[in-house]
């Protein structure tokens, strides 16, 4: 079979800057960032003092009755964002017609989030109460309290419900699968979709990713490795600062962001408007350290060329790229190393922005929200800029497109993603010409 | 050695030797953690958390340098992440134990845990440990 | 293009190879039994697949440094893929000459575990009156949680240590499927020989099942068998005794290259992989496995998976299944003699290993190529379903 040129057709999205993709694109290029003081929990006792959280979402609101019950009924705020974005994502894809025309059994599911969430109640209910006398577990009282309560621990450990859910939602029966590739997964999961559609395994994916870690023990875990930034002598908005030269770790974010793809010929049939291509895909591992990148961003630089070569494509065709763009100290160096690496150093390399410094690190959920952003960017043919850089690193020494967004006439545009394993993830994603 | 630092660098020894997979006899003091003893950066944070739990004490994050850094004064302690020459100077003194030719010019802030040996570790956690001491008393 | 398996890894809880599981089971040995490290005293399951005291993970880590991040089911994994590339012939022989952009891995796998609970002694000393007192908690119990904490539970820890010891530098995922996330693996690595984008890939899964959250979860579910004895014998996932899961744990890997290659480099072909296909029932809230839309996606799985070698359903003669003693997966997978021949061999390896989570598929899928080995069947079916509703499929055919 010939290779199907791959559109984007639809896409919801949650986000600190909110759910509409177009206002959150203009707040992008105004430079308005989504980062506040962490409310979520009393920070007093915590070095982390900023988060990018999603606001004025009601999971029970957001989502339709039975789904909506079942969530109000305690289920974890990120399943909430995945699939209010998923709804969104047909919406925008279908309006509200079901995506008929494509059998179930043609329809992927392809998403991707990070580690189960325990928020503080569930500390509570399902650990604390159960310390014995001398302060160690008593899993005997741990499970006569569980026999007693309604079962909805057991889905707080079930990161793959979100996907069969979705499934349902999209009437999908083809195949589905939950990435677990840590900050590179949703990026993975929309390039794997991708593949599907190109090589016609199936006719219509879902795919994105979905996350929430900012509660005590996920903002923690961060922190303890020192990944976070810990800086309080500036306003939270100006905290996250990646490629400048005061830059001391991400600032945690949250949310989702979901695509529905079909093979670009279909799509056109049944009417569609195409948003995007997705041309491109490649995935590599550093095979080096759990958390610090390979030296000279090596594993980086080997995903951007894999998903050029996927993508047909020579380095000078691309327009823009969205960096992975931390904030971390090391991140920022060696990404900027790889971009060299590939596309050449200054002057040569296209410009490179990092929308965390507006919305965070949405973790397992960075490559599609940031997707989402390269998205509008191409549409609009303005390149989102990377907020708060103000003291640029002169090992950093690309355009990254600082402080607010600029016009542009591109073509194709890479996102990038790397996670902790070493896992690194590029998509290329091409401006649709025909008409919108 | 008396019996307290004796105690240290037994401590020292048992949780590097741990926290890198190695029996403590092929740690020792003059082995640099990074290149003899294989250490990367995660290792630096297991270590620094072991002997924190085992000592009682607290190691900031960066210390070393940051004493250098402090000792330097008004003088820039380094220039776009490469150590000035009295950067270099205010680092050696911290550093008592590392042999001079390995304060090479051009020597940037990152290369800095690259210098450390088990006695930089040792040499912290004497010092840290008589602070504490010296606070309680 | 053809893939070949040439080797493959196990850890379980009846042995450390597939052919020893195999054997061991033919024998009618189970590896159900007393749990001892796991033990946990609230439920009603004294009895699991509990990995044997034989596996030492330290003989198996590619350094022993890195055993203080690795949970019990990393060390599995880590394991059986290095038990795998060992029984394909070595490190040198299946990697040597290949550039590490074309070596690549495939994992499926669960979440990991913190079984240690480091958090808990924190946690504790914040308590006030049932409640959690966070700023104490930040301020006095922060400091006694190893950094370390994270990269212990980081889902990928497998795949980026067993990619740091071989030097795999290309393609990769990370799945999160349940018992279908192994045989996931193995279509993916399929799909990368295909494309051409590697040589010579890992594919597997590992998980365990018997640990505090995982077994509450499944009480709580009413899916945990209900039986204080070792509850069946050979194929009791798949007979009437299937009334609950009996947990088990472990890891199943296999060495995939081009069978041009692995002729080329002398390598023992163990089987072709023919097809590989999936399909999806989107499962209700809290059933385990809805059967009729199982029983559909099944169908249509075995089906794509049919077509795409050139085969008909009596061309299979023995089908290994990842059912774990739930009903419904008893049920679904009981429909295969249906949709292949009445005279197929059923295969349910958690009869002796427990369910093995995402480990499950991948069980199946090893213990495939002693089964063809054999000489008995020419051809295998390897089918997991998760408990979300996955249906992975993959067909395999002895070596000529």
């Amino acid at each position: 079979m010939t290779p199907r040129r791959v559109a984007v057709t639809g896409m919801g999205l949650i986000c600190p800057l909110g759910r509409d993709p177009e206002a959150v694109f203009r707040d992008m290029i105004a430079g308005r960032s989504g980062v506040s003081a962490l409310d979520a929990f009393d920070t007093t006792g915590f070095e982390v003092k900023v988060a990018a959280r999603v606001r004025d979402f009601d999971p029970g609101a957001a989502l339709p009755g039975e789904l909506g019950a079942f969530l109000e009924r305690g289920l974890d705020r990120k399943t909430a964002f995945g699939l209010a974005a998923a709804g969104d994502a047909l919406a925008s894809a279908f309006g509200a017609a079901a995506p008929s025309s494509v059998p179930p059994a043609r329809r992927g599911v392809h998403l991707a989030t990070g580690l189960t969430s325990t928020e503080v109640p569930e500390a509570e209910q399902d650990f604390l109460a159960h310390l014995d006398g001398r302060g160690a577990y008593d899993p005997r009282s741990a499970g006569r309290a569980a026999a007693r309560n309604d079962g909805l621990f057991a889905y707080r450990h079930m990161t793959d419900l979100c996907a069969a859910l979705v499934a349902r939602r999209a009437g999908a029966a083809g195949p589905v699968l939950t990435n677990h590739g840590a900050c590179a997964a949703a990026a993975q999961a929309i390039g794997h979709a991708f593949h599907d559609l190109r090589e016609g395994e199936i006719d219509l994916a879902v795919c994105g990713g979905f996350e929430s870690m900012i509660h005590p023990f996920g903002v923690l875990s961060f922190a303890l490795l020192g990944a976070l930034s810990t800086t309080t002598d500036r306003p939270p908005e100006a905290v996250s600062r990646p490629f400048d030269r005061t830059r001391d770790g991400f600032v945690i974010g949250e949310g989702a962001a979901m695509f529905v793809l079909e093979p670009l010929d279909l799509a056109l049939a049944r009417g569609a408007r195409p948003l995007a291509e997705i041309v491109g895909y490649g995935s590599s591992l550093d095979a080096f350290r759990v958390t610090a990148p390979a030296p000279h961003g090596a594993g980086a630089a080997r995903a951007m060329r894999s998903a050029l070569r996927d993508a047909g494509l020579p380095p000078e065709a691309v327009g823009y790229i969205n960096a992975h763009g931390t904030a971390t100290p090391l991140n920022d160096a060696h990404e900027t190393e790889a971009i060299r690496a590939v596309f050449g150093g200054p002057g040569r390399a296209p410009p490179v922005s990092s929308t965390k410094s507006m919305i965070g690190h949405a973790v397992a959920a960075a490559g599609a929200v940031e997707g989402v952003a390269v998205v509008q960017a191409l549409r609009h043919q303005v390149l989102p800029p990377t907020l708060n850089l103000r003291d640029p690193d002169p090992e950093c020494d690309l355009d990254y497109v600082p402080l607010v967004g600029r016009p542009a006439s591109f073509e194709y545009a890479v996102s990038n993603s790397f996670g902790f394993g070493g896992q690194n993830a590029s998509l290329v994603f091409r401006r649709w010409e025909g008409p919108a | 050695m008396d019996a307290e630092r004796r105690k240290i660098y037994e401590v020292v020894v048992q949780n590097i030797a741990e926290a890198l997979g190695l029996d403590e006899e092929e740690v020792h003091l003059e082995d640099t953690l990074i290149e003899d003893l294989g250490a990367e950066s995660l290792d630096f944070l297991d270590i620094a958390f072991r002997l924190e739990q085992d000592l009682g004490i607290k190691i900031p994050r960066g210390d070393i340098q940051a004493r250098a850094a402090e000792s330097a004064g008004d003088e820039p302690f380094e220039v776009d992440g490469v150590l000035t020459a009295v950067g270099l100077a205010r680092l050696r003194e911290a550093m008592p134990e590392i042999p001079d030719e390995r304060f090479k010019e051009g020597m940037t802030v990152r290369e800095i845990p690259y210098l450390f040996t088990v006695e930089t570790f040792f040499n912290l956690c004497v010092r840290l440990v008589g602070e504490k001491s010296a606070v309680t008393a | 293009m053809r893939a070949v398996l040439t080797g493959a890894g196990m850890v379980s809880a009846l042995g450390l190879s597939p052919e020893e599981v195999w054997g061991r089971w033919r024998r009618g040995e189970t590896g159900i039994r007393p749990l001892e490290r796991t033990r946990e005293p609230w439920t009603p399951i004294a009895y699991g697949g509990e990995v044997a005291a034989g596996f030492k993970p330290g003989d198996h880590a590619f350094h022993r440094k890195m055993l203080k991040v690795m949970s019990w089911p990393v060390r599995f994994g880590v394991g059986a893929a290095r038990l795998a590339v060992a029984d394909a012939g070595g490190e040198q022989a299946v990697w040597g000459d290949l550039p590490d952009l074309r070596r690549g891995m495939f994992t499926g796998a669960a979440l990991t575990v913190d079984e240690d609970n480091e958090f808990l002694p924190a946690l504790r000393d914040a308590e006030a009156d049932g409640r959690l007192d966070l700023v104490r908690f930040g301020r006095e119990g922060v400091p006694t949680i190893n950094p370390l904490w994270l990269v212990k539970g980081l889902t990928n820890n497998v795949l980026a240590l067993v990619a740091q010891g071989y030097g795999l530098r290309g393609p990769n995922d990370n799945i999160g499927n349940g018992r279908a996330g192994g045989i996931q693996a193995l279509a993916e690595a399929q799909w990368a020989l295909r494309d051409g984008g590697a040589d010579a890939l890992l594919a597997g899964g590992h998980d365990t099942q018997l640990y505090m959250e995982k077994l509450v979860g499944l009480h709580l579910l009413g899916r945990l068998h209900p039986a204080a004895e070792p509850p069946w014998g050979e194929c009791g996932p798949l007979g009437p005794g299937a009334l609950g899961i009996v947990p088990g744990e472990g890891a199943a890997f296999v060495v995939v290259e081009p069978e041009e290659r692995a002729r080329g480099r002398g390598a023992r072909v163990r089987a072709r992989v023919l097809a590989c296909a999936d399909a999806c029932a989107p499962a209700g809230l809290g059933e385990p496995l809805p059967v009729d839309l199982g029983r559909e996606a099944l169908a249509r799985a075995v089906g794509r998976a049919l077509d795409e070698a050139g085969l008909r359903g009596d061309d299979v003669g023995v089908a290994l299944v990842s059912a774990s003693g739930d009903p419904a997966e008893a049920a679904v997978f009981g429909v295969l003699p249906e949709l292949l021949h009445p005279g197929v061999d059923l295969l349910a390896p958690a009869g002796v290993l427990g369910d093995g989570g995402a480990a499950g598929g991948a069980f199946a899928l090893a213990l495939a190529l002693p089964v063809l080995a054999e000489g008995r069947h020419r051809r295998a079916l390897v089918a997991a379903a998760s408990d979300t509703g996955e249906i992975a499929v993959t067909l395999l055919e002895a070596a000529p």
